[in-house]
């Protein structure tokens, strides 16, 4: 590659002020300029210890600052100080994370985690040979701008992060959660923004192909739509490793050599972590976009593989936000006692010959990996990687100074302390403020509306929150790799909303008579945190857990992620909605005794339209949730199966509508939100799950958005088989009075289960305790039946026509 | 017992070849995977392995059309395919394997091995996965079938699945030498359109063979369907026997073995 | 690879007469969901833009045997030529010359493969030929709403 072009100042001189006597005003308006996105804290610290060092820090140590110390890789709001003022107590918060979502898991101790919050990924137990890697996030802002490619490379980089796993997990499972605006919007469209149809179908299109393409099943997920995603919506990716439980360990020792393996870098991707953390407005950063090439990533992955059991390297990590300077600046910590690197950045191989030495350091180029290669394993590496097709370059060698030192040429282009790098981060104190929302009147009995009920039921069916997703789902490859056991879609015609999928990975494992496999599950209510983020929290874990136990996954042995979106975390109000939401977490995790082992925060999801005046998103919190299932052989699916079977109704039905379907479709206001009792959550849905597992029910399916009515008309219209349900055997607490409340509440924890007459007498005695009743039963006329607190039928649907209602908004908006 | 020696081809983006290695392993055959550069160095010889296979994926990225740049490596580097192919021993080709045969001339087979069909792009413009009900061809004689019942079912995943022909004539050509061995049907075993036929296919057609029949190209993936519990209704069907793709990979071990 | 360096040679692809082209229809369908029903047909094409020391003959033989299938599709080297089609604009979205092109690459190599020389580079771009009477607005705005991205194309539309 022919001599780089270089800048026309010296490299090691800052091209503009100097930074020894500049202002506060001065270093602010380089922040502006070069797009930092460091605050005055951060600056004046950089500042103050280049003055103590005498001398100017270069560009490229001040990039390596800006990446290193962004929100998106520190994670600043989740692990810095925090006054919290709730009504009339304050308490002085250390560290979110550390008090809320890693205390949870420290106190649970559950053997099954064998690595958590240290690696790219959080790994858990498998079966003896094994184990599971999962990791989710987010790539918000690249999506708002370039839909298409910002889902590509959110999912090229999730599944990065789980080849960087430990010597490097194979893929088997991706899952996708997104926020979008209703797509059949019909307003104006903002400039620089996009219309919410074009987001929704190229974010689909984007992790379609990369998905497709790496071989990766996409078979979990889901949609939220709300109006206040439009500006900032939100996509979700994770993905599902496997990995032989000894090559969980990784290591960096000095005198290793650090090789980047895969993509060539150029200049596309810049400043993806600092864009990441800023706010949009009307001017998006136009070099941030990223662009993927999932081919590279499959050869990679490929030779990842192959590498790992011959034990070629001995430790590696994703190239994601910052580029060569995280990747290098993370492993180089690991090294020695004092940990250290050294690279000679020109080494690298370029895409481009116009990229100057700092963006070369910074750049967000695609598919590339870090490893450290012991000296003489390097042959046979270079060997492997040029039989898979994958480019591979030395960039220097792994140290034990303390230092991170880079040069170009022979030039000195960065030369930092490592420790001020990763602890130097000044950790500022915010204020968050928690307020509980006055409890407005409560509408306490419904009973005028029961002549609605039919109505509501096929409202909400039709309700784009609720409504068929089978127009995206068949767009992901869910079977490849061939261990897709219970798919996304289920029942007659494969065609109804499944809870969770269940992955059977034999190919990989490749057991004989072995039939372990595992299940993920989601939560996520926004709707509910608009209220009350502590409910919200619950409710999204206690989901998650759920679609679990219904497909038979073990939730004993349940491991939880986090993702939070969340808005301006200087906004003392949307902080204090933020501890609310990580202290539910906590709490659910403790209850549930399902520990957190990742997670991933992206904030600022505002808007600054052009008037001056900031949007925001909802807080919205994703809970994913991983369990195995030790038998995939005795997995359960949510269709109704056949005709004059009992049916029972698990938990309790309150009066909590806050958030609710029917609140949007009676134009309700004050509902109270529906609030998780942990104890008897836990006990009922640990029970459940045994009995599940047991064989003894044969459809199972959680109650959530729009209630028992949705969740009775799915699991009908899924099965074509009829039910009827009587309101009255309904398990109620004193505050429900009339049917349509029963019908349409969204009390958590509760589940709609079809058993076979000949297991009922072993079903309720392994479900002794548990609050339950029969409510009804599986009919052969195929219709929804409802019989009222009056005894005469209430409602009476037929199978055909809700399904309708429920299939037809996607085809009819998207085409 | 001797297990016949199965070559399942890989190359960038070949995504399916764990689990059709895995499929041959299970049907009794001893799967080995290489890619198209190993039997070039000569670290691998093509005759010394009984079957052939060439998993679904994404080879090269389906850049520049699905299987193009995968078909020209064969069709320019692995001359001796086709006469692996006319000693009669079993060769299969799934989805992105059976676009590759087809842009590679081999399939449908013709004197001077031009191409003369394609896999074009899904009439509903989108990548379908879903699962379809496929009538086999009961009049032909390839070794695949044996065995089987009339009407199967399968799961295909792909955006560029549709049977195209450069002529009627190559129609006429697949019917009389009996080389079309699966079309989609309905519940019925009736040819019908979108979603039963997933792409708009000539014909419903979904696999072709040569007319000898040992030459396999199908666009639903058999290896995705081993055992009852990869069938999507198997919760529903407690009578259901074990995935009818295990039978195609047990005639083409079968047939090896003999 | 300098972003100003020129044109190579530009290959148009696109369906056979006689074959359907799916991507074309829904893409009427599209264009009316932004409100313009005057497109009765439209036509697209796949680009492809070798640089380097190709002749035209070479440039032919990657079009026959890479670029283009031979039973599905046809091809042609520089659109100008061929005045043969009814009115109609034309529309070309091309990534912007600092944009990565991973299409182009994979072309690159594979023309390499066909035994040909390496292109210096390839660029990809679509061309789009709407057929029907449309205004000036109305293509800008389909450019912008429906098949580009200002961030990361960039974009021409002519009368033909």
């Amino acid at each position: 590659m022919s001599a780089l072009k270089t800048e026309a100042q010296p490299r090691g001189a800052h091209p503009q002020a100097a930074w020894s006597g500049a202002s506060a005003r001065d270093l602010a308006d380089m922040n502006a300029s070069h797009g930092w996105s460091l605050d005055a804290a951060e600056l004046a610290a950089v500042q103050a210890h280049f003055q103590k060092l005498k001398r100017e820090p270069t560009r490229a140590e001040v990039e390596t600052f800006a990446q290193t110390w962004s929100e998106h890789c520190k994670h600043k709001t989740f692990t810095s100080p925090i006054l919290y003022r709730d009504g009339k107590s304050t308490k002085r918060i250390k560290s979110l994370l550390a008090e809320t979502i890693v205390d949870a898991t420290a106190r649970l101790k559950k053997p099954w985690c064998l690595s958590v919050f240290a690696d790219n990924a959080g790994i858990v137990a498998f079966d003896k040979k094994w184990a599971l890697a999962y990791k989710a996030e987010t790539h918000n802002h690249p999506c708002a701008v370039e839909p298409y490619g910002g889902a590509e490379t959110g999912v090229g980089g999730v599944i990065r992060d789980v080849l960087g796993a430990g010597l490097g997990a194979k893929p088997v499972l991706n899952t996708d959660v997104f926020c979008f605006a209703p797509p059949d919007y019909e307003g104006p469209v903002s400039p620089g923004a996009l219309h919410p149809r074009r987001t929704l179908t190229s974010v689909v299109a984007g992790v379609r192909d990369y998905g497709n393409r790496m071989g990766i099943p996409t078979a979990a997920g889901g949609v939220w739509f709300d109006e206040a995603y439009r500006h900032n919506p939100l996509v979700f990716v994770g993905t599902v490793g496997l990995i032989p439980r000894s090559a969980i360990a990784k290591a960096v020792k000095p005198g290793d050599l650090i090789v980047a393996a895969g993509g060539r870098t150029g200049r596309d991707g810049l400043h993806g972590a600092t864009f990441s953390s800023a706010a949009l407005d009307d001017q998006a950063s136009v070099s941030a976009v990223q662009i993927g090439h999932a081919i590279n990533e499959k050869r990679l992955l490929d030779a990842l593989m192959r590498a790992r059991e011959l034990r070629l390297y001995r430790g590696l990590t994703d190239c994601g936000a910052g580029g060569f300077s995280s990747a290098v600046g993370e492993m180089a910590e690991l090294s020695g006692k004092r940990g250290g690197a050294r690279v000679r950045l020109e080494a690298a191989l370029f895409k481009t010959t116009e990229i100057a030495p700092w963006e070369a350091w910074v750049s967000e180029s695609q598919e590339r990996m870090v490893l450290a290669v012991p000296k003489d394993k390097l042959a046979a590496l270079a060997d492997l990687f040029a039989s898979e097709g994958v480019e591979h370059c030395v960039l220097g060698e792994f140290t034990d100074t303390g230092r991170l030192e880079v040069s170009w040429a022979g030039e000195a282009l960065v030369d930092l302390d490592l420790k001020f790098l990763h602890k130097g981060v000044p950790r500022r104190e915010r204020s968050a403020v928690w307020e509980a929302p006055k409890a407005g009147p409560l509408v306490t009995n419904r009973r005028n509306e029961r002549a609605r009920a039919g109505e509501a039921l096929r409202w909400c069916l039709g309700h784009l929150n609720v409504c068929s997703r089978e127009w995206i789902i068949r767009q992901y490859d869910h079977e490849v790799q061939g261990g897709t056991i219970l798919k996304p879609l289920q029942g007659l015609h494969h065609d109804g909303p499944g809870d969770a999928c269940v992955i059977w990975p034999q190919a990989v494992v490749g057991e004989e008579g072995s039939f372990r496999g595992f299940s993920v599950g989601h939560g996520m209510n926004p709707s509910y945190g608009r209220i009350d983020p502590y409910a919200m929290a619950q409710a999204a874990v206690d989901e998650a857990l759920s679609n679990l136990a219904c497909v038979g996954a073990d939730v004993s042995q349940a491991a939880l992620l986090d993702n939070f979106c969340w808005g301006d975390p200087e906004d003392p109000s949307e902080l204090g909605r933020l501890v609310r939401a990580a202290q539910g977490c906590r709490d659910a995790a403790l209850a549930f005794q399902a520990p957190f082992i990742s997670g991933k925060d992206s904030l600022n999801n505002t808007y600054t339209d052009a008037k001056g005046l900031k949007h925001s998103i909802p807080g919205t919190l994703l809970i994913s949730a991983l369990a195995p299932v030790p038998d995939v052989r005795q997995a359960v699916t949510m269709d109704f199966k056949t005709a004059n079977n009992p049916v029972y109704l698990v938990g309790w039905t309150s009066n909590e509508l806050g958030g609710s379907l029917w609140e949007a479709f009676a134009q309700e206001k004050g509902g109270a939100v529906p609030v998780v009792e942990p104890r008897s959550a836990k006990e009922a849905l640990w029970t459940l799950s045994s009995a599940i597992r047991a064989g003894l029910v044969m459809s199972a399916h959680d109650l959530r958005e729009g209630g028992l009515a949705v969740a009775a008309a799915e699991m009908a219209f899924s099965g074509e088989v009829g039910v009827q349900i009587d309101v009255d055997l309904v398990p109620r607490t004193r505050d429900v009075a009339d049917p349509v409340t029963i019908l349409f509440s969204e009390s958590p924890s509760r589940f709609l289960l079809e058993v076979s007459p000949d297991k009922e007498k072993a079903f309720l005695k392994a479900m002794k305790g548990v609050p339950m009743a029969r409510v009804g039963k599986t009919i052969a006329n195929p219709v929804l039946r409802v019989v009222g607190l009056d005894s005469r039928t209430l409602l009476e649907e037929r199978l055909n026509e809700l399904k309708a209602a429920w299939q037809a908004p996607l085809p009819r908006i998207l085409g | 017992m001797k297990k016949p020696k199965v070559l399942v081809l890989r190359t960038a983006g070949t995504n399916c070849d764990l689990e059709t290695a895995s499929a041959f392993k299970m049907a009794g055959g001893e799967p080995e995977l290489l890619s198209v550069r190993d039997l070039l160095s000569g670290k691998a010889k093509l005759f010394n392995y009984g079957i052939v296979a060439i998993p679904g994926g994404f080879s090269y990225g389906d850049d520049v059309g699905a299987g193009r740049i995968f078909a020209n490596e064969i069709r320019g580097q692995l001359r001796e395919l086709r006469g692996f192919i006319r000693s009669g021993r079993p060769v299969i080709g799934i989805c992105n394997g059976f676009q590759v045969l087809v842009k590679a001339g081999i399939l449908p087979q013709t004197p001077a091995g031009d191409q003369v069909a394609s896999l074009s792009f899904n009439d509903s413009n989108r990548f379908e996965a879903r699962w379809v009900r496929l009538r086999i061809n009961l009049q032909s004689q390839s070794l695949f079938v044996k065995g089987l019942p009339e009407m199967i079912e399968l799961p295909v995943a792909h955006g560029e699945g549709k049977f195209v022909v450069k002529s009627p004539k190559v129609l006429e050509m697949l019917k009389k030498t009996r080389a079309i061995l699966m079309q989609y049907v309905n519940e019925e075993g009736k040819f019908t359109g979108y979603p039963e036929n997933p792409n708009g296919s000539l014909f419903n057609i979904a696999a072709i063979t040569n007319p000898e029949g040992n030459c396999l190209g199908l666009m639903p993936h058999p290896e995705r369907y081993v055992t009852r519990w990869h069938h999507p209704n198997w919760t529903r069907q407690t009578f259901c026997k074990e995935g009818v793709g295990l039978e195609l990979f047990r005639n083409a071990v079968n047939h090896a073995l003999n | 690879m300098s972003a100003t360096e020129t044109a190579g040679h530009i290959v148009e692809v696109g369906a056979k007469p006689g074959m359907s082209d799916t991507t074309g229809a829904a893409l009427i369908a599209q264009i009316q969901s932004i409100g313009v029903q005057a497109v009765q047909e439209a036509r697209v094409l796949a680009l492809y833009d070798l640089r380097g020391k190709l002749s035209a003959a070479q440039v032919t033989q990657a079009a026959k045997d890479l670029l283009a299938d031979p039973v599905t599709q046809d091809f042609r080297l520089e659109s100008r030529a061929g005045a043969f089609l009814p009115p109609h604009w034309r529309l070309e979205v091309w990534l912007k010359p600092s944009m990565t092109d991973s299409v182009g690459e994979s072309v690159k190599k594979a023309v390499r493969d066909l035994g040909l020389p390496e292109p210096s580079a390839v660029r990809t771009g679509q061309a789009y030929q709407l057929f029907g009477k449309l205004n000036k607005q109305q293509v800008d705005r389909i450019l912008e709403r429906l098949l580009s991205n200002p961030v990361i194309h960039r974009t021409s539309a002519e009368q033909r």
